[in-house]
């Protein structure tokens, strides 16, 4: 039965099938004609995939249900024993054959001829912000079947085909490009060009709904219509359709929102020891408070939205995001929030300040002050040479938005004719009177330095060598007075660390003393919470055979190692330890890898306890500490998972 | 055989009168197979159904047989009463003309002076035909 | 004699005009029913309700015992219908035409098919928008006895056709009847077919059977022709 009806199709549609394929035969025969001319060759690809195929699409589809309105076989065809719903089907069945035939056509071609493939001036579809995949135009395709649904669709509501066709094109082409307006739009997320491989197939899901919407509502319209009365049809078929539509743009924005988009997660954290973690998601800020177990949303964004600059201190956090009103108007804008989510206020930005700060010149480093109260900016003004550069780079900005500062500019800091000069803001040290930076520049000789900017005198000042080369610098103490540097001297000279106290301005060299001289800290420090003691990884050199790998605890007050523990012998789970103290600075935690779990070691570096790793979780990358709970990163898969380090539990929190 | 369909005497009626008048007559003898139920229904265009009630109602009555599969015949018993009911239907049918001119207030002497001229009249046209 | 279709209380509306209207009429199978009424007043409509090809505004079709309702499919393979507007692919070869219908019914008998082309001397290869009106009713006989119907609709086929063309078709029916004892609803305006073959009459009018009786018993109540009953009965009342 339905073989009959599918052939019959066939044997009625036969002439416009040829025809349709003779038009296709055309156009490819001329590629190999024009074999030489590369553009001519282009344009009639382009003329194939944007103009062939979907006219070609929407003239099979206009003539679904043409024979029976023009050979007036309604009454014969439904007192057929055939069910309704079969008979749609058939005819869209074939249908599509057909088209599938003219594809098959083209993919041979697409086959047969290499150079074809590799036209990649596509510059329309680039222009409209589409990126093709490199070797079947999937979107040609599926484009082709979604104009040949929407026309069959309709071809059953009128019998004059030339209606159909310009009803279907004005619908069949409208609705998509509709649907990437709204995607151009700010009510669509600027999807379209904040995050494209988003917006294909977003797209493109779009497509498949809103076929569906037409065919549904073409079936239960024949199906259910009284085909006596006049306009019957035309009404069903609209009853059903609307909410149909309806279903397909809802599906739509749930695609859209909520499939996982590899790069559209980001995990950007940082953890404070006030027994709280802030975090930054596509979705927002958050913060986890260990004590309570929760996880508060701070400051919903969309993807788009949250500038790579955040910080908390005191009670309050500042963090910048992004104001897109429109893709020629985008602003950046700082906003500063306490820590329970309250008080949420606008320092900087659209409307706020906006000529007090210079244009074309955006936020790289923000610092809060210990205190909560002012906020440190570097702005990317120093990156410009220095003639371009029209205003100082340091600027301070009080939290509760009443001033902002343009600090003067040091020449000696800031004023580097060298190619390439990086600079950041470190910590606000000495309570709160000024700020350390460290500045990188290039090419060679490449160098580091730390600097110190009093915030009264307004000058700066360099503490550290321009001439010795840091890896790493550690994150301040807890008293906010010491910081780790690992550095070496010279390009060949042995890594050593130093510890830098801001209170009296003296180096001490940890490692590459009398008291650690072989080896040197391969893993970032990690202060014990009362600030006197210090856990790291050290990296030795055997006589003959691969390095080794220690733990160690070293005494800041005593100045040596306290305890000692030979790890893994691989580096790279070596390098992924991170040991860090808890709270109460009764243990250390480190992350191993190898053993796929965390291990949990008393001050004297005996192992007290593990916990695995939950089956879950991709490979673990980093690890925080807050309160008794850890904090442990994915970066594979951009997620955030926390583990109650007494009830040995974990949680998924991002 | 023709019936008319817009007389009111029932078509199966009409049917069984053919019948019976053809065994009066003579042109149906006993043991002559009838047509099928099909054959005249067709050959007459009326509903088999109605031919077979014709069929059903004469075998009721004795004047023909049907065997399953070899079709119907006049039944045997018609031959000795032939004389008879030739008599009996001529009867039946005068007595039907009577009942009609009846019906017109026709006296007895008026009726047998239309009977004798549509007497004369059906001598004349059978002269001039040959027999 | 066993109970084949009842309908209960059907009716429908076109626009706001009822059409039929709490119609009843249960059909025995094996026997034929004529369906009397004037142009236009639901005879056309009761047939294409039955072959679902449009939905009732109420009531209730059963077909041997089961009820059926708009979108079923299956009952149809038993049903034949032969409608007034001959309603074929005009595009398709008479031979394409009873191919592709052979497909929808299990009980399609080709040979019949073909004998009956031979005999009503259709050409398998002529188009079906080339034959006469006498043709194509014949043709949609044809197709429709083919499939061996338990129940067999016409609907005014023979309207506008002449006297030896409908006497033809009229024969047809016959013979069906004969060798298969299908059960037959006539609708028609026109009596003089009805005359001979129905055994039932039935008679529409203002939406509902006025008339459900045997022919027979009419004929001899009435005691007069059937074009005159069926003039009297509806007749506007003044």
């Amino acid at each position: 039965m339905f073989r009959a009806l599918y052939f019959k199709e066939w044997k009625e549609k036969a002439l416009l099938f040829f025809f349709e394929m003779g038009i296709l035969v055309l156009l490819i025969l001329a590629q190999f004609v024009f074999r030489e001319k590369k553009d001519i060759q282009e344009w009639l690809i382009y003329a194939v995939l944007m103009l062939f195929f979907p006219f070609a699409a929407l003239i099979l589809g206009a003539a679904g249900f043409e024979a029976e309105y023009r050979q007036g076989a309604w009454a014969y065809l439904f007192s057929r024993p055939v069910g309704r719903g079969t008979i749609w089907l058939a005819k869209f069945a074939a249908l599509l054959s057909m088209l599938t035939a003219l594809w098959l056509v083209f993919a041979a071609l697409w086959a047969a001829a290499p150079g074809i493939r590799e036209i990649r001036a596509w510059p329309m579809l680039g222009k409209a912000g589409l990126t093709l995949e490199s070797v079947i135009p999937w979107w040609s395709i599926l484009l082709s079947v979604f104009l040949l649904t929407v026309a069959f669709s309709l071809s059953l509501l009128h019998e004059r085909q030339f209606n159909i066709l310009f009803v279907s094109i004005g619908a069949g082409l409208f609705l998509p490009a509709a649907v990437w307006a709204v995607m151009n739009s700010r009510a669509g997320g600027f999807m379209a060009w904040l995050s494209p491989e988003r917006a294909l197939p977003t797209f493109l899901v779009c497509l498949v709904l809103v076929a569906l919407a037409f065919a549904a509502a073409s079936i239960l319209a024949l199906a259910k219509s009284d085909f006596s009365q006049p306009r019957n049809l035309t009404f069903g078929f609209v009853r059903w359709f609307v909410p149909f539509l309806v279903l397909a743009l809802a599906g739509t924005a749930a695609w859209a929102l909520l499939t996982p988009v590899p790069g559209g997660r980001y995990l950007y954290h940082f953890a404070f020891s006030q027994g709280d973690a802030y975090y930054v998601t596509h979705r927002g800020v958050f913060k986890y408070s260990a004590a309570a177990d929760r996880v508060q949303w701070l400051a919903k964004g969309k993807s788009f939205g949250f500038g790579w600059a955040m910080d908390s201190s005191g009670g309050k956090i500042a963090y910048t995001a992004y104001d897109i009103k429109s893709k020629k108007d985008i602003e950046e804008v700082l906003w500063v929030v306490n820590a329970d989510g309250s008080g949420r206020k606008k320092i900087l930005g659209r409307g706020v300040r906006e000529n007090e700060w210079p244009q074309d010149v955006s936020i790289m480093n923000l610092l809060m002050s210990p205190d909560g109260a002012k906020v440190a900016i570097l702005s990317s003004s120093y990156r410009n040479k220095p003639k371009a550069r029209r205003s100082p780079p340091l600027w301070l900005a009080y939290a509760d938005g009443t001033r902002l500062e343009s600090l003067p500019d040091d020449p000696a800091l800031f004023g580097d004719a060298r190619a390439y000069c990086w600079v950041r803001l470190v910590a606000w040290v000495q309570a709160g009177t000024s700020v350390l930076l460290e500045k990188r520049t290039s090419p060679s000789p490449s160098s580091f330095s730390l600097w110190l900017y009093d915030l009264g005198g307004r000058t700066a000042r360099m503490l550290l060598d321009n001439a010795v080369t840091a890896s790493w610098l550690s994150p301040i103490s807890p008293d906010g007075e010491l910081l780790a540097v690992k550095y070496q001297k010279g390009l060949k000279g042995p890594w050593q660390l130093a510890v830098l106290d801001f209170r009296t301005m003296a180096t001490t060299d940890i490692t590459g003393s009398a008291a650690e001289p072989q080896g040197q800290v391969s893993s970032q420090i990690s202060w014990e919470p009362k600030g006197t003691r210090i856990a790291y990884v050290s990296r030795r050199k055997q006589a003959e055979g691969p390095d080794v790998y220690f733990l160690v605890v070293y005494s800041l007050t005593a100045q040596k190692s306290l305890a000692e523990r030979r790890m893994t012998k691989t580096e790279g789970a070596a390098q992924l330890y991170a040991p860090s103290w808890t709270g109460d600075g009764a243990r250390i935690v480190v992350l191993d890898r190898e053993a796929n779990g965390l291990r949990i070691f008393g001050p004297d570096l005996n192992e007290t306890e593990r916990i695995a790793f939950p089956p879950r979780m991709g490979p673990p990358y980093g690890l925080t500490i807050v309160g008794n709970h850890a904090l442990v990163q994915d970066n594979v898969t951009d997620s955030l998972w926390r583990c109650d380090l007494v009830k040995k539990t974990w949680k998924r929190l991002y | 055989m023709r019936v008319d369909a817009s007389s009111f005497i029932p078509i199966y009626e009409q049917i069984k009168k053919d019948i019976v008048r053809r065994v009066a007559t003579g042109q149906l003898k006993v043991h002559d197979p009838l047509p099928s139920i099909r054959d005249l229904a067709t050959e007459i265009i009326v509903n088999p159904n109605t031919v077979a009630r014709a069929y059903r109602e004469l075998e009721q009555d004795g004047l023909i047989t049907t065997q399953k599969g070899r079709g119907s015949f006049i039944a045997g018993r018609a031959r000795p009463d032939a004389e008879n009911d030739l008599n009996a239907y001529l009867g039946r049918v005068m007595d039907e003309a009577i009942a009609e001119a009846r019906k017109f207030d026709l006296g007895e002497s008026a009726i047998l002076g239309l009977f004798e001229e549509r007497l004369r009249r059906n001598a004349d046209r059978r002269k001039r035909r040959p027999a | 004699m066993s109970e084949l279709l009842r309908i209960q209380h059907l009716s429908k509306n076109f626009g706001r005009k009822p059409v039929l209207k709490d119609f009843d009429l249960t059909v025995e199978s094996g026997r034929v029913y004529g369906l009397l009424g004037r142009n236009g007043e639901g005879k056309t409509t009761l047939a294409r309700i039955l072959m679902g090809v449009i939905p009732a505004d109420g009531g209730e079709v059963s077909y041997k015992g089961r009820r059926i309702s708009f979108g079923d499919s299956a009952y149809k393979r038993e049903f034949g219908y032969v409608p007034e507007d001959p309603f074929f692919y005009e595009g398709m070869t008479v031979r394409v035409l009873l191919d592709f219908n052979a497909r929808f019914y299990p009980r399609w008998d080709r040979k019949r098919a073909a004998s009956d082309l031979e005999r009503f001397a259709l050409d398998p290869k002529s188009r079906v928008r080339t034959l006469s009106r006498g043709m194509k009713l014949k043709l949609g006989l044809a197709v429709a006895l083919a499939a061996a119907p338990e129940f067999l609709i016409l609907d005014d086929p023979t309207s506008g056709l002449d006297v030896p063309t409908r006497q033809d078709f009229l024969r047809d029916i016959i013979r069906e009847l004969a060798a298969s004892g299908t059960t037959v609803l006539f609708a028609t305006h026109m009596v003089h077919e009805l005359e001979r073959i129905v055994e039932r009459l039935l008679v529409l009018h203002g939406g509902r059977l006025i008339v459900d009786e045997d022919f027979e018993a009419v004929k001899a109540r009435y005691q007069a022709s059937l074009e005159d009953i069926f003039v009297s009965l509806v007749a506007d009342k003044a």
